[in-house]
């Protein structure tokens, strides 16, 4: 048989009915839909816990030792494999302002990396980023002195742009920050404090920040934790996305596809054994059929990715496309398995089917 | 015994560009081919089942057209299925000669309900190596020589009974099988309808086949060129040969005609004057009655 004659049955069985490619592809579409999307709701579940548990600050490991911390070291760790930001702080002189003469603010000198990190672990932050080296101002403070990113606040010192605004809410993290000016220094001196955010958590990693002390110190004079404790010691996503049930969704698809390519197949083995009677080659006879099951299942698969768009994206704290990918398995699962029933159900026909289907009514 | 594999293997070495419409590409070359299936003796009995017919010599050749008649239940599909290789026979022998193909033609038309009558009978063409045009136009021919030639482009689900099995026909004749088995074609269709494809019948014969028609209908027997009636050879006729004969059963099987309930004569043993076959008591009643005695799900009986 030629292929252009099997394209033609083909492209006749498609557009003429005979394939129910519609039915078929609307059949894969909901069946494989339901399969990814129980899928990607979980892990986009987990992604939001885990993103509460990383902006509450649960993923901070928080390293004590006044006056030990190389703050170029611990800016370094920003670097490490497994560490998303670290930076470090001391205490300084309390800051008198113009506007608040009687009581001095809390003030905390920061190394640039103890900035970013803050815009991770500072829920809602309003910078100005064109302000670099500017102070930053809790957002309880920045609302008692009416101030924003951008104004100029004086001190006893002198002016200080406003550079920024985080937002320290009081869910249980260390309460130093709450009300408090954060002024950025050069790295290159001692802090008393080094904070490194882990992610994705390995409880492994997190003695991580004492490799910014300054040359061997005594343990007695460090303390380590995490930055909010209440949110449980590790979140431990990886080990949540391993273990969600929903991981075997591809599997299923498959399974589910693999049964509707094949009933659709063996749906018409009167047909197809008819074609094996006409001396169609069995070999073209299963290429006709791959081929017009991959239709429908192809717009099947493009029906349910689709779909799948809206499912990875919606409520997911990170972009959507990194949990579609994981739904989109799912669906290319189930497609292939429909093209594999399908083969299977060609492959199994027989001309006998025909005479034992009259024969045995 | 099954021709499927074979077949299948063969149909898979065929490539396209086989050269003239209508030839076997199996053989090439200018002598066509001898096609023959002889019988020799043959007789069938289903495990367990009565003795259909038996000593049964058939010649048959490509060019005919062979009705076998006989009472429903005389064996006549079985026949068929024996001829074609796909049961094989209690006792004798079928040699099949030049038959690479065997197709076969049931009492039920069956098609695609949304692929064209022309589709239908253009697939085997196509499957030979035609060009889709080609085989269009081959096609056309053939269903205007099956009296179809202005349903050629309305779809099966709207043809009649009596179309679609003409298309059946027209189907089996383009796909140039060595040997068609056709049973009973008309079983299913009213009288007008019926005619309309024993009209067409012997068109069957022109192709170069070996076709062999199972029927009832006596305007389809009259469309043949020759009769082999299976009433002429059923085991009571006082033969000698009894092949495989299990004597267990018979008793059981001839009780149906004895209402006394003693014990039957076996069939070798009959009176040679009794009347020769009683074709209506003896063979439709085991198929009509409820045969409480059949083993269950024995359904074949009451198909006509
Ligand atoms: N596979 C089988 N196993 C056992 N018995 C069978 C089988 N197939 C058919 N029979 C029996 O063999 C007998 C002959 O059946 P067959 O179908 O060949 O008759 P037929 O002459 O074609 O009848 P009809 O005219 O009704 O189609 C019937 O009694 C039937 O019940
Ligand atoms: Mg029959």
């Amino acid at each position: 048989m030629r292929a252009s004659a099997v394209l033609g049955e083909v492209w006749r069985d498609t557009v003429g009915g005979a394939s129910r490619a519609v039915w078929w592809a609307a059949v894969l579409a909901a069946a494989v839909s339901l399969v990814a999307w129980a899928d990607v709701r979980s892990v986009v579940s987990i992604l939001r816990d885990a993103a509460a548990f990383r902006a509450g600050g649960g993923a901070v490991q928080v390293l004590k030792a006044d006056g030990l911390i190389d703050g170029r070291r611990c800016d370094a760790l920003a670097q490490t494999a497994g560490v998303t930001a670290a930076g470090a702080i001391r205490p300084a002189p309390a800051t008198r302002l113009w506007s608040l003469p009687s009581s001095p603010v809390t003030s905390l000198e920061a190394t640039p990396g103890f900035i970013a990190l803050l815009a991770q672990v500072g829920q809602s932050v309003d910078q100005d980023a064109s302000l670099v080296g500017g102070v930053w101002l809790s957002s309880d403070l920045a609302q008692v002195l009416g101030l924003a990113p951008g104004q100029v606040m004086r001190t006893a010192a002198g002016p200080a742009v406003v550079a920024g605004v985080y937002s320290w809410p009081d869910d249980g993290r260390s309460r130093e920050l709450g009300y408090a000016m954060v002024v950025p220094v050069p790295a290159t001196t001692a802090f008393a404090q080094c904070w490194a955010q882990l992610w994705p958590g390995d409880p492994s990693l997190d003695a991580l920040p004492r490799l910014s002390l300054d040359g061997a110190v005594d343990p007695a004079q460090l303390s380590s934790g995490q930055l909010n404790p209440s949110l449980g010691r590790a979140h431990q996503a990886s080990a949540r996305l391993a273990a969600r049930p929903t991981a075997w969704a591809p599997w299923a698809a498959a399974g589910v596809g693999l049964v509707l390519g094949y009933a659709a197949t063996r749906g018409r083995r009167l047909e197809l054994a008819a074609a094996l009677q006409a001396r169609v080659p069995r070999a073209h006879l299963v290429w006709q059929h791959l081929l017009e099951t991959g239709l429908w299942a192809g717009a099947g698969m493009v029906v349910a990715a689709a779909g799948l768009l809206w499912g990875a994206a919606a409520g997911n704290p990170d972009p959507g496309w990194a949990v579609w990918l994981i739904g989109a398995r799912s669906v290319a699962a189930g497609g292939a398995a429909a093209l594999a029933g399908a083969v299977i159900g060609a492959v199994r026909t027989r001309q006998k089917d025909l005479w034992r289907h009259f024969q045995e009514r | 015994m099954s021709q499927d594999v074979p077949l299948g293997k063969r149909d898979l070495s065929r490539g396209r560009g086989e050269p003239a419409p209508g030839r076997d590409p199996t053989h090439p070359g200018d002598t066509p081919p001898l096609k023959r299936v002889t019988a020799h003796g043959l007789g069938h009995q289903f495990a367990g089942g009565r003795r259909l017919f038996e000593g049964l010599e058939l010649e048959l050749r490509a060019g005919e057209l062979v009705a076998v008649t006989g009472p429903s239940g005389a064996g006549k599909s079985t026949l068929l299925s024996i001829l074609a290789g796909w049961t094989a026979p209690a006792a004798g022998t079928v040699t099949r000669q030049g038959v690479s193909h065997t197709g076969w033609v049931m009492q039920n038309p069956h098609g695609v309900p949304r692929r064209t009558a022309l589709d239908h009978v253009a697939l085997p063409l196509l499957a030979r190596g035609r060009s889709r045009r080609q085989a269009a136009g081959e096609a056309r021919d053939i269903l205007a020589r099956f009296d179809l030639g202005e349903a050629a482009d309305r779809l099966f689900k709207t043809l009649s009974g009596g179309e679609a099995q003409r298309l059946m026909l027209a189907r089996a004749v383009a796909t140039a099988f060595d040997l068609l088995l056709v049973d009973e074609p008309t079983a299913q269709l009213d009288l007008g309808t019926a005619a309309t494809v024993n009209a067409v019948l012997a068109q069957l014969a022109q192709a170069d086949a070996i076709v062999v028609v199972a029927t009832h209908d006596p305007h389809t027997r009259a469309a043949c060129d020759r009769v082999v009636d299976l009433a002429d050879h059923q085991p009571t006729s006082g033969r000698a040969a009894t092949p495989t004969t299990d004597r267990a059963t018979a008793p059981t099987t001839a009780r149906l005609w004895e209402p006394s309930g003693s014990v039957a004569p076996d069939a070798a043993t009959q009176p040679p004057d009794s009347p020769p076959w009683d074709t209506e008591s003896q063979a439709t009643a085991p198929t009509t009655a409820t045969r409480p005695w059949d083993p269950p799900g024995w359904g074949a009986g009451s198909r006509t």
